[in-house]
């Protein structure tokens, strides 16, 4: 266990905010690669936006004030083209959002709008991403159904297969399986301890469960604040007032 | 209180009925006054283009039953020409226009600026149809005449049509222009509005897989929104086959001369009802009234399937280029 | 991690970031053109309607009666008025009764579906074959002659779908528990349709009015053969010209002298003004009040 993880994303003081309010107050964290970084913390403490800042979709919106900095490979984000960094640095929402279109389009997407790829190449792109992101077998017989008709589990699925394409170095996960019924839960927590083989992941969540099972490392984000960080155990047995606050409190 | 309860009621069921009454007894009616022509002309109606309403002086002459003018004969193959060719042109001016608009609205232009720019774009169809062709002979004209049909001629003569005599200002391509303000307002805010309801969702995750903003407005117009862009393109290509009075004073309004090219003046069917209806008072065998009527018939069935199309596959909730605040 | 499929993948991603950066500049570029050209397009009519109206606008023209060769605008003014007036009244009673049916029908839904459409249907008439409609039925037929109730109609036939829409749109904007709290109190049908219906949806309705009153002033087609024009005002409802002020501008220009000229650039400019006015207190109604 003393081999040197590698930092791959660095956040230092990070802080965002709207003229109404602030999101995240200052917040240090860093995410190690080929690792489950997971961010957790109460509904409304900022995650989402903290994975937001991360890809830069917070850019899009003008009324967010955003300070500090964020290293990705030891470059600061801002200087990544944003179409560059969103291509390395995915992002898989918390309600699956298909396009609608056939589950193959749906995966294709991305491939056809970063380049030209043939035929052959992308059939075989698609089929892998669907494996890594263990759907394939249930939609090999079927890859022209609409993305909306799968199910709940099956769309997440989707939607990350459909990130998976471009090779992420990072994957981003906010709250993935808060919109799942417990079997679809089962299946994407065996997913994300799958993926780490090629990908780095930071998860958003604020089940406690899914985070004792699959995290490698847990950081508290409270109220936009980083509050504390830990290895596996090591979180959940931390003496830090708030950690067993929230922990009293998620269960 | 029951009475009235009923009465009431009633009340609300009749005036809404109306609209089915007024549309129903118009179509009885045009279809009623067109018949005589129907009879006299049989189906040369839609397969010649010329228009004669015949001589006055001679003695009316009886055939299929009904009374014509001698010498009359009656083809809508010119003003339906002129219907079709001044409408395309005003589309293939507007369609890339309102596309362009509408990504620029979406994907550029901040959120802000949005309002005024929509409600600027609305105010083309607020112009009154007379206005636009008095601005159209004054100002329209005289630049197509002077300046822009002679370059044309010069330097795109190798396309078909576009080499021709030029007569005067008026014509096709005035015509065409001058529809495109109107319709433009329509296109455009029937893709807007559909934009406006791509949930967040679906934008972010374009973005997020790394997509630029023109790549982003492009999908959701050729892909999530492509419902909307064709229908509001019928719609607006219905607005143009029925508009009357500016095409009337700019496209020349001829009669019983088939364009060249399209510096040619030309002529439509709404325009053509608007301008032979007076003289058509003076044949007393009434046959040029129901040639016209025929006319109006054919006008507004088209209109009609083209606007119903348009309405269905774009949704429902369009009105005339002007948004439901 | 580099595996036979990260190094390809990098190859296949490269391609192009350039080219579709330059795309999205060009797309940028070239539509914030289009919407200059589209303001500038604007800015030319209004000012060239507008300077050349008010370049040739007189006191006279706005005092006196003129029948567009000489004299002036009056008659053309009030008469315009006169016909939106009429058209007014023969579609808001429908508009707003048949609106009221629309939304309480919920066991009809096809007589409601039914009428839906037909009032769609009615949008894309186009305005000359409701002219001629309204000449051939109404001016002759019923023997009206060119009159205000023959003109009236044709414009009421054309305002009646839009306001039909904009008003049931405004009553399907009321939240849903003022109508069952109405209910449940024990209202009937006419006192909710008074006291609920009527007074929520009145920004929504009398916006939509403006809008349809907007659209109505700027009409030709349909006044040309129902009715008529007249150098003075119409002395009664029926068989009585009447004077508006597209006319003036349809007219006037087709006519040799120049003061018709006048006339129509004068008439265009009344127009474009009122119409623009009251687009803007249209909008400006939904959004206060």
């Amino acid at each position: 266990m003393a081999e040197k993880i590698e930092k791959i994303i660095e956040i230092e003081n990070l802080r965002v905010e709207t003229r109404k309010k602030v999101i995240l107050d200052g917040v240090y964290l860093n995410i190690f690669k080929n690792r489950v970084n997971t961010v957790v913390g109460p509904s409304g403490s900022g995650k989402s936006t903290l994975l937001r800042a991360l890809n830069r979709l917070l850019d899009l919106d003008p009324s967010m004030k955003i300070s500090g900095d964020i290293l990705f490979d030891k470059r600061n984000v801002k200087d990544y083209d944003e179409v560059e960094l969103r291509r390395e640095i995915g992002l898989v929402f918390q309600k699956p959002n298909p396009f609608p279109m056939s589950v193959y389009e749906n995966v294709a997407f991305g491939l056809r709008l970063h380049g030209k790829v043939r035929k052959e190449e992308m059939d075989r792109m698609v089929q892998q991403s669907l494996v890594d992101a263990n759907l394939y077998d249930e939609v090999k017989d079927n890859l022209n159904a609409r993305g909306d008709s799968l199910s709940g589990g099956q769309q997440q699925r989707l939607c990350i297969a459909r990130a998976l394409i471009l090779r992420p170095k990072v994957l981003m996960l906010d709250e993935p399986t808060s919109a799942l019924d417990p079997v679809a839960k089962g299946k994407v927590i065996d997913l994300i301890r799958t993926l780490t083989r090629k990908y780095t992941v930071i998860l958003v969540t604020h089940d406690m469960n899914l985070t004792r099972r699959v995290s490698d490392y847990t950081n508290l984000i409270y109220n936009g604040k980083f509050i504390a960080k830990g290895t596996g155990s090591e979180f959940f047995e931390s003496d830090l007032e708030e950690v067993k606050e929230f922990l009293s409190e998620a269960d | 209180m029951r009475l009235h309860n009923k009465f009431f009621n009633l009340l609300t069921f009749i005036m809404a009925l109306v609209p089915v009454a007024v549309l129903s007894v118009m179509a009885i009616f045009i279809l009623y006054y067109s018949t005589p022509s129907i009879r006299y002309e049989g189906l040369s109606f839609f397969t010649t283009y010329l228009w004669n309403p015949g001589f006055e002086f001679k003695p009316p002459v009886s055939v299929n039953g009904v009374l014509a003018p001698a010498g009359s004969s009656f083809g809508l193959g010119l003003f339906l020409l002129g219907t079709l060719s001044t409408s395309l042109l005003a589309i293939v001016i507007s369609f890339p226009i309102s596309f362009l608009i509408s990504l620029n609205v979406e994907s550029y232009l901040p959120e802000k600026a949005r309002k005024f720019t929509v409600s600027m774009i609305e105010l083309f169809a607020g112009i009154p149809s007379v206005v636009y062709g008095l601005w159209g002979i004054l100002v329209l004209e005289p630049v197509l005449f002077r300046y822009i049909e002679p370059w044309m001629s010069k330097n795109l003569g190798f396309i078909p049509g576009f080499r021709g005599e030029i007569y005067s200002g008026a014509g096709l391509i005035a015509s065409g222009i001058i529809l495109s303000f109107m319709i433009i307002p329509i296109i455009t805010s029937v893709i807007v509005n559909s934009f406006e309801t791509v949930p967040k969702d679906v934008k972010e995750g374009v973005f997020s897989l790394g997509a630029t903003k023109w790549e982003v407005g492009r999908y959701l117009m050729t892909g999530y929104s492509r419902a909307s862009t064709i229908g509001g393109t019928l719609l607006g290509l219905g607005r143009a086959l029925g508009e009357t009075m500016a095409v009337l004073m700019v496209s020349g309004a001829i009669v019983n001369t088939l364009p060249t090219s399209i510096y040619s003046a030309t002529n439509t069917m709404a325009a053509a009802i608007a301008s032979l209806l007076d003289s058509a008072f003076f044949d007393p065998t009434g046959m040029n009234i129901a040639a016209l009527s025929e006319l109006a018939l054919v006008l507004m069935i088209i209109s009609l399937a083209v606007n119903l199309l348009g309405r269905q596959i774009a949704g429902r909730g369009v009105l005339r280029g002007y948004e439901n605040d | 991690m580099t595996d036979g499929i990260q190094e390809e993948t990098v190859l296949i991603k490269w391609k192009g970031l350039g080219i579709r950066k330059i795309k999205d500049s060009m797309a940028k570029v070239v539509s914030y053109l289009i919407l200059a050209l589209m303001a500038g397009v604007l800015v030319s009519i209004f000012a060239y309607i507008l300077g050349s109206g008010a370049a040739h606008a007189t006191i006279s023209m706005f005092t006196t009666f003129g029948d567009t060769t000489t004299g002036g605008l009056l008659n053309a003014i009030i008469g315009t008025w006169m016909l939106v007036g009429m058209g007014l009244l023969f579609s808001i009673p429908p508009g707003i009764l048949g609106a009221i049916y629309i939304v309480n029908s919920k066991s009809n839904t096809r007589v409601s579906y039914i009428v839906k459409l037909f009032t769609d249907i009615l949008t894309s008439v186009p305005s000359i074959v409701i002219g001629l409609f309204g000449y051939l039925v109404l001016v002759i037929k019923f023997g009206f002659g060119y009159s205000l109730v023959a003109g009236g109609i044709a414009l009421g036939i054309m305002m009646l779908p839009y306001l039909l829409r904009i008003i049931e749109i405004s009553f399907r904007n009321i939240p849903r528990e003022q109508i069952e709290n109405a209910y449940a109190l024990g209202a009937d049908d006419i006192k909710i349709a008074s006291r609920v219906y009527l007074p929520q949806a009145s920004k929504g309705i009398l916006s939509g009015i403006l809008l349809a009153v907007s659209i109505a002033a700027g009409e030709t087609a349909q006044l040309i053969y129902t009715a008529g024009f007249n150098n003075a005002l119409p002395t009664g409802f029926l068989k009585s010209q009447v004077a508006y002020l597209t006319y003036v501008v349809w007219t006037g220009i087709n006519q040799p002298s120049q003061y018709s000229h006048y006339l129509a650039y004068v008439s265009a400019m009344i127009l474009i003004l009122t119409i623009t006015a009251l687009i803007f207190l249209s909008k400006y109604i939904v959004r206060r009040k």
